[in-house]
């Protein structure tokens, strides 16, 4: 791994697969001041560079490298909006011809020398791409099963930065003029941290030079952050929210605290307690609220690492809903009573070794687990996660468990009619 | 070439090797050998999905018509088992199940990273062994009952499904895969039995195992299970209600909770016309022509960006199945007849000046890359291999068609598929 300058980057060789990725990735505070302007950036930026001054000649370029594939990302981990582009494309030797170059090429001038005409975006991408974020942001809530846990997360973090939408708001994204996001641009280049992940096959010789070149480019001199400082979520009395939507099916989303961070030792328990309460088909929700009393489709949980809290939600009927919160948080219960099956147990164990496993097998899961390492501050590798998991007690579970409490409970229910 | 019993491809220029067999009673058998890799998968179905729901059979010549639903049901149930719950035993394995029903297959599949021979002889087991009761028919009514209504609060879905309204009047993929409430409250067990005797015989189903296994330990399994059943194979006639050629509504218009009003629009085609590896080549033809008509190198999608009528998200698909085939683009927009018009004029020029030749190759050689980069997945390699091989088309063939693809083959198929007199434009607004 090479660090220097507020830039990591970092080679996972990998001769298993015909696919190289190179991703670059910007690491920032997540703030309403900025958000947008993050979100907007790299959709403008996406637009033309100098030496491809339209997607029109991007997408040609991409064509000619054998369809390699680039992609804009705007993610939210934590208190953190990362952004960034990836590129995943058949590896040199398999295409006899030296693509790696290009697309690094491509990458940096895409990031780092955008198309400006009088010192700005060009105008009419700046404006093209304002109306595009905007109909993003307005079509967040086509999905209502996705947008149930926007809300929950909303109500469950209300005033912290983890409640705000990693692509920007309405509000921000009107008053934005093309003067400010360029202004944010230059303020951003020289203040943030970034980083790049390469997958596959790269020889010591490219790794090198792409580094060099993106020091270069960069023309600054700053310190390189530590990435993994998190914020735990504290506990507090339980909180109910209910909203009316245009909805057939009834979206329960609970959001727990936990207490533990990946950092700490009970991080592991951690996730084996929430693979038998509700990740995966071995668990209690699957087995309960599904199996048993038919009241879900989909009835899961699921730990999110970087806030140290943990959700569970299923669609339901419309008039389930006490039923079905009270069925859940009791399934918890069990757990912390430890009211656990040796199946259960174990095979709750065995689908987290079996996913671990699988990572090496996806170019972008590894490259994924070694970024959210590296946000996370964990040291752990795949290898000693297995072995860690493998070697856990059911007493540790159980008291790692106990420290799990509900916070915040999110319905998503139909409209009804207008009262007087 | 024949080794042992089973017989063995190589395909040099992918680096890859495939197994297969054919058993007497009419079931077919794959295995792709993935060196390397951890993540092993295997997958079985049967042509048999939600648009089958009239039948007879060589059996049984009275025609009888089964509740929407069923196929999708069926699929749902079979996971349990007379003392036991399958899902449960591949859990206890460590290995990860799932099943799908589309509109005419059902497919179950697992993948694994270790226990693989234990987890295999489940899946060749259950799919055959049906446990139906009363008591586990019902239970199963309220968790179907709400996978509907998540798909009802879905407009993707529900977009898709207004779209193959306009195509097909009479057609059964006009119908919900799961069906209605109304629907699977007429599923019994007895009707379950029917179906799964019907479609669930050997003949009718293929199996692929994809990752680093011995091709000796696979097929014996095989030969051991479902390879040495004594089944005679069974013929189906499958009873599907026929279609006009043309589309049934030239344009409707539905209302959802959307940010953004959206479109989908395409062909209507004749199916049953080409098959095998006929079927295959036009399928990539007409997947090459529309990335050249509206790919995000051309000028057409150029053209509709920068005038802010679409916003990134345009996308085209191609269907070409035994009783149904159509193109369909979707994408967002502010103004669908417009979007609509430019394409067709776009169609139309091309028609009358031929279509350009480095704009040609310049989308195959992705289209290449893109292949040789699909089989980094074990998973969706065998996935899509799976899918194929219904069609008598293996995914290895499929890839070396692409280099017998010629500029002359898509003109003559871009003026035989895209017949404005089988255009049809579905409408979703915002409420």
């Amino acid at each position: 791994m090479f660090e220097n300058n507020g830039c990591r980057v970092m080679l996972f060789e990998n001769k298993k697969f015909k696919t190289n990725s190179i991703s670059i990735s910007m690491v920032s505070e997540l703030q309403k001041e900025t958000a947008t302007q993050n979100a907007l950036l790299l959709e403008v930026l996406g637009r033309g560079c100098e030496l491809f001054s339209t997607s029109k000649e991007i997408s040609v370029e991409l064509e000619e490298c054998f369809g390699a594939n680039l992609a804009s990302n705007v993610d939210k981990h934590g208190d953190k909006q990362v952004f960034g582009f990836s590129v995943s494309y058949p590896a040199d030797e398999f295409v006899n011809a030296n693509i790696t170059k290009r697309l690094m090429t491509l990458m940096l001038n895409v990031i780092f020398k955008p198309n400006l005409r009088e010192g700005l975006f060009v105008e009419d991408f700046f404006n093209q791409e304002k109306e595009n974020l905007r109909q993003e942001i307005e079509g967040l809530k086509d999905d209502k099963k996705d947008y149930a846990h926007d809300r929950l997360l909303n109500c469950m973090f209300e005033g912290e930065p983890y409640s705000l939408c990693e692509l920007g708001d309405l509000d921000t994204l009107e008053k934005l003029t093309n003067q400010d996001l360029y202004r944010h641009y230059k303020q951003l280049l020289k203040s943030v941290q970034i980083v790049v992940l390469l997958s596959g096959r790269f020889s010591n010789k490219i790794v090198e030079e792409f580094s060099v070149n993106l020091n270069d480019i960069l023309e600054r001199d700053i310190e390189t952050q530590d990435l993994g400082k998190l914020a735990l979520k504290t506990p507090r009395e339980i909180f109910e929210k209910t909203e009316e939507f245009d909805v057939t099916q009834g979206k329960l989303e609970i959001g727990f605290t936990t207490e533990t961070l990946p950092s700490s030792p009970d991080f592991i328990p951690l996730v084996v307690t929430n693979a038998i309460f509700g990740g995966g088909m071995q668990s209690k929700l699957f087995t309960v609220v599904r199996e048993q009393e038919s009241l879900a489709y989909y009835a899961v949980s699921a730990i999110d690492k970087f806030k140290g809290v943990m959700f569970a939600y299923a669609g339901i009927d419309l008039q389930h809903k006490q039923k079905a919160q009270e069925l859940i948080l009791s399934q918890l219960s069990k757990v912390q009573n430890g009211e656990i099956s040796d199946f259960e147990f174990s095979a709750s164990k065995k689908s987290i070794i079996n996913s671990l496993r699988a990572l090496g097998d996806s170019l972008l899961a590894e490259q994924s687990f070694y970024f959210n390492q590296l946000l996370t501050k964990s040291k752990l590798s795949i290898e000693e996660m297995i072995s860690e998991i493998s070697e856990i007690k059911i007493e540790e579970v159980v008291r790692v468990a106990k420290k799990i409490k509900p916070h915040t409970v999110y319905f998503m229910t139909e409209k009804t009619g207008v009262a007087l | 070439m024949i080794s042992g019993q089973f017989s063995k491809i190589d395909y040099p220029s992918f680096g890859e090797t495939l197994f297969h067999k054919k058993y007497s009673n009419g079931f077919s058998a794959y295995f792709i050998k993935k060196k390397g890799f951890t993540k092993m998968f295997a997958t079985i179905g049967t042509r048999y999905g939600s648009i089958d729901n009239c039948f007879s059979t060589s059996e049984e010549t009275t025609p009888i018509c089964v509740p929407d639903g069923i196929a999708h049901f069926l699929e749902h149930k079979l996971f349990e088992q007379k003392d036991s719950n399958v899902l449960q035993k591949f859990a206890a394995l460590g290995a990860n199940p799932n099943a799908y029903t589309s509109f005419d297959r059902t497919a179950y599949h697992f993948t694994c990273t270790e226990n693989f021979y234990e987890s295999f002889d489940i899946l060749l087991e259950y799919v055959r062994n049906p446990y139906f009761t009363d008591d586990n028919v019902e239970k199963e009514k309220g968790i179907i009952a709400q996978e509907i209504d998540m798909y009802l609060d879905n407009p993707d879905w529900m977009g898709y499904f207004c779209f193959l309204r306009n195509l097909y009047q009479n057609h059964p993929i006009r119908l919900e895969i799961a069906g209605s409430k109304e629907s699977i409250a007429k599923i019994d067990k007895e009707l379950l039995y029917k179906c799964h005797n019907t479609f669930y015989n050997p003949s009718n189903m293929i199996l692929v195992v994809a990752g680093d296994l011995e091709e000796d330990l696979v097929f014996s399994q095989i030969a051991k299970t479902i390879g040495s059943e004594e089944s005679a194979p069974l013929k189906i006639n499958r009873i599907i209600e026929k279609d006009s050629e043309v589309p049934f509504l030239k344009i409707s218009k539905h209302k959802f909770d959307v940010g953004m009003p959206r479109f989908l629009a395409g062909y209507k085609e004749s199916a049953g016309v080409v098959f095998g590896m006929d079927r295959a080549k036009r399928e990539i033809g007409i997947k090459l022509l529309y990335s050249m008509i509206l790919g995000r190198s051309s000028d057409l999608y150029e053209e509709l960006y920068e005038e802010g009528l679409i916003n990134g998200t345009i996308s085209s698909e191609y269907m070409l199945e035994d009783d149904f085939s159509f193109s369909c683009i979707s994408g967002d927009s502010i103004d669908a007849e417009k979007v609509v018009g430019k394409i067709l004029q776009k169609i139309a020029m091309l028609k009358k000046n031929g279509l350009d030749n480095e704009v040609f190759q310049r989308v195959l050689k992705a289209r290449k890359g893109r292949n040789l980069r699909s089989l980094d997945s074990v998973e969706s390699f065998g996935g899509s291999f799976f899918k194929l091989i219904f069609n008598d088309c293996n995914l290895f063939e499929y890839f070396e068609l692409y280099d017998k693809i010629t500029i002359e083959y898509l003109e003559e198929l871009l003026n035989n598929h895209f017949d404005e007199s089988k255009f049809t434009l579905t409408k979703i607004e915002p409420l």
